[in-house]
């Protein structure tokens, strides 16, 4: 199948070739090149230890080259995705493989846009489709097949797609089909309010190896568990974001009736009557997640609210982890950038979770204010599995110096989010300070520091990074995290430093990290997240 | 302006219309029967290796579908337990540390894993998976009865004598070829002990006493099996003595525990198992 492919973009590429020649002013070429390398050194104190690639592999990294040329209203391209010795799909395991990770050719014909090869879409939000990649995760769920979008209208749009989800370099055993109507409504250039509507749906249908294969698994369940599996699964969105003035407030509702997949948390009986948890089951799943928010004058407000049920939704039901994911759900929480403050981040429930956030900004003159608040709840709202109040206040004198301070307090559900039976929930207060000082216009320092309060899991922990620009083309780092009160074990330090160096388009990275291992579950399924100690090199090209 | 949105919305009440019409599409279709499970006739004495571990909270769910499936078919299945990585420490300061390095060695000789619990079944990479070590415990009778539905293409028989006093144990082991395949044949013996009781850490909070079973004690062959054939031939004879001398312990070692797991495999670049048995130490 491969070679076909790449015949037809054999014959593409001559077809651009021949038309260079004749017109080249017209074809536009661009792409990007990223490449990691790791120097993997054991460190069996930290738990950087018996994986291959401290054992016996010791280098190991992975490449992406991209290729986008657009021509004659074409749109086409070509990645080439090399691993060797990787752990970023497995960080227990190696993984080498290479080979064309990613094509595809567009066209627009008046009103009909056309698509083939591995597509990238959304519906609404994503919570019944999104196809998206993530490259620090090795999640990449292109939609391998065609998409057609008709623009009926100036404002409405109507769009369709058939395929199967990309699996590394090969598919899924399931044909994914939907479509998209998109909207845009104004009474007239100067109404103050507009709303852009909008509705998706979403099929699966399972290859006969992968029923026949549910089918053994369920026709082994004790009958009180048992039930017919079928190939079809549908899903179905409705979304409108409403503007009025300087209110913007989105709203949608998603419903997966009937669908077959695996909940970690069901019980299945067992012949002798105990009950053991996880198993295949048939039901409804559904998300309503709304957004609403406020910006004016320096001021900004962002109130969210989202309940998910049953909505795990897979290329394949026996899937788990981030494998095979259908849909996006929204996360809930705030995405923090300083260290000890994301080492706790709550990962979205696609089974059971409520969970509503507030941000909240102000700029006024030289001095930035922010609040956030985040709180996730089991369905019955009696079990808290989250919940972050994060305050920052920040000082700004341009072109001298900006100075950050600020505190963030957590609870964190480690039982829920990490599967440690009976572990006692974790609850941290992280005072952090951040000064970024201009020495002149090209070079600049910059120094953060956090301390962690965590009397439990973990124990407490301080970090500090000393950070030296020189624009454009030089950074310089130092940090170290430090278990400076651990509960248990013997206080160790974690040591990174780095240099970046940037010309041009062209940024190349050199860096020696001592990373935090710790245990992560999910699906039943538990799973280290790796502890490492080495050194990573990058290369980061864009043309 | 007002006629182009009317006639959207019309549009997209069609969509719904046609999303709803479609809501039902699983009542149409037509479902798929479950197999009927039928007792095995092949004579198939299949290896489990339960990886498995005291930190790890998700696996007695793994053990407790393993013990199902022991009660389903007694005659035919032999569980090895693996404790190794690092979810095999003990879960409470004090407890006996089950991990082994040959447990290790077995993580390592199958290859890639996801998490735990997983098992593999005669250390066969099944089409539908994607490694030799397969998690998800609901799933594991499929794969049980999916090997017992194979002959072995060879017959496996162990008995043993025990010295009570010096805690040596002699077994032997003849093979039987059932068939002729140009495959060389490997011996594996090992020691498992059970009911070994510990803290065991669970999806709802720290099991005292927990009994630990089939735990991996011992390889006493290499990791890869010993070969004893550089073919299999139907009808002929393969026969093997091993020695071994059980250490003593307070707590490990009970003899009265512990039991001999033998299997016959392909060689280390196939390793799948071609026929097991399992004989008391005592």
């Amino acid at each position: 199948m491969i070679n076909h492919f790449l015949k037809i973009l054999l014959i593409v590429g001559c077809f651009y070739s021949s038309q260079l020649l004749l017109a080249q002013d017209n074809l536009v070429l661009g792409g990007g090149f990223q490449l990691n390398g790791n120097v993997f050194l054991r460190d069996s104190a930290i738990g950087a230890a018996n994986i291959p690639q401290y054992d016996h592999q010791i280098y190991g990294g992975e490449s992406w080259f991209e290729l986008n040329a657009s021509y004659l209203g074409f749109n086409g391209g070509l990645r080439y995705d090399a691993f060797n010795n990787s752990n970023l799909l497995n960080p227990q395991g190696s993984y080498t493989a290479h080979g064309i990770g990613k094509w595809y050719l567009n066209k627009s014909i008046d009103k009909l846009d056309l698509s083939v090869g591995y597509i990238y879409d959304q519906i609404g939000s994503g919570i019944i489709y999104r196809a998206y990649e993530e490259r620090a995760q090795l999640i990449d769920n292109a939609l391998i097949g065609a998409a057609a979008k008709w623009n009926f209208n100036p404002n409405w749009s109507v769009r369709g797609f058939v395929g199967k989800q990309r699996n590394l370099f090969s598919s899924y055993n399931s044909n994914l089909k939907g479509f998209a109507v998109n909207g845009f409504y104004q009474m007239s250039d100067t109404a103050s309010w507009s709303i852009s509507p909008g509705f998706g749906f979403v099929n699966r249908t399972l290859d006969e190896s992968i029923v026949s294969e549910l089918a053994a698994i369920i026709g082994s369940y004790e009958p009180v568990d048992q039930f017919k599996p079928f190939y079809n699964s549908n899903a179905f969105s409705v979304f409108n974001t409403l503007s009025w003035k300087d209110i913007t407030w989105y709203a949608e509702y998603a419903l997966k009736p009937n669908d077959l997949f695996y909940d970690p948390n069901a019980q299945r009986a067992l012949p002798k009557g105990q009950t053991s948890l996880g198993k295949l089951v048939k039901e409804s799943g559904s998300v309503a997640y709304s957004s609403i928010s406020y910006a004016a004058h320096g001021f900004g407000i962002t109130l969210e609210a989202k309940r998910t049920e049953g909505m795990d939704f897979r290329a394949e039901p026996l899937l788990s982890l981030n494998k095979g994911l259908i849909n996006f759900i929204p996360p809930m929480a705030k995405i923090n950038t300083y260290r000890l403050l994301a080492l706790y981040y709550p990962a979205t429930q696609f089974l059971d979770e409520l969970a509503y956030q507030a941000d909240i900004r102000y700029g006024w003159k030289k001095w930035n204010v922010s609040l956030n608040y985040s709180d996730i709840r089991d369905l019955t709202f009696k079990r808290q599995f989250y919940n972050e109040i994060y305050s920052e206040i920040s000082y700004k004198e341009p072109e001298k110096y900006t100075a950050t301070v600020g505190v963030q307090r957590q609870i964190f559900d480690v039982e829920k989010y990490y599967g440690k039976g009976g572990a006692k929930v974790v609850k941290t207060i992280t005072p952090f300070v951040e000064f970024l000082y201009k020495i002149s216009r090209s070079k600049s320092i910059r120094t953060e520091m956090q301390y962690m309060h965590n009397p439990t899991d973990i124990g407490s922990y301080v970090n500090a990074l000393l950070e030296v620009g020189i624009a454009p083309r030089w950074l310089f780092e130092v940090a170290d995290m430090y278990n400076i009160k651990p509960v248990k074990g013997s206080k160790l330090n974690y040591p990174s430093a780095g240099i970046s160096y940037s010309q041009g388009a062209n940024r190349f990275g050199l860096r020696y990290v001592k990373q935090l291992a710790g245990i992560v579950c999910s699906g039943g399924i538990c799973r280290l997240e790796p502890a490492f100690s080495g050194f990573r090199a990058s290369i980061n090209s864009n043309f | 302006m007002l006629q182009t949105m009317t006639k959207s919305i019309q549009i997209l009440s069609l969509f719904i219309f046609v999303g709803l019409f479609m809501f039902s599409c699983n009542e149409w279709e037509e479902c798929v029967a479950l197999p009927i499970s039928e007792k095995p006739t092949s004579g198939r004495v299949i290896l489990i290796e339960e990886f498995t571990g005291a930190k790890c909270p998700n696996c007695p769910a793994g053990t407790q579908a393993l013990e199902a499936i022991l009660d389903k078919y007694p005659d035919n299945v032999v569980v090895v337990g693996v404790h190794s990585n690092f979810l095999a420490n003990p879960a409470v300061t004090g407890d006996p540390k089950l991990s082994y390095p040959e447990a290790q060695a077995i993580e390592n000789f199958l290859g890639l894993w996801v998490g735990k619990p997983e098992a593999a079944f005669n250390r066969r990479k099944f089409s539908n998976q994607a490694n030799i070590r397969i998690g998800k415990p609901d799933s594991w009778n499929v794969f049980v009865d999916e090997e017992l539905k194979l002959s072995p293409a060879a017959d496996l028989f162990i008995s043993r004598s025990y010295d009570t006093l010096t805690r040596e144990v002699t077994v032997s082991l003849r093979a039987v070829g059932k068939e002729n395949i140009s495959k060389a044949m490997h011996m594996h013996v090992m020691i498992t002990e059970s009911n070994i009781f510990t803290t065991q850490e669970s999806s709802t909070g720290n099991i005292p006493n927990y009994n630990q079973k089939h735990v991996l004690r011992k390889v006493i062959t290499p990791i890869p099996g010993e070969k004893i054939a550089d073919q299999i031939e139907k009808g002929k004879e393969y026969k093997k003595e091993y020695k071994y001398t059980l250490p003593t312990d307070a707590v490990l070692w009970k003899d009265s525990n512990c039991s001999i797991v033998a299997y016959l495999s392909f060689d280390e670049t196939d390793k799948y198992v071609i026929q097991a048995t399992e004989i008391k130490v005592k």
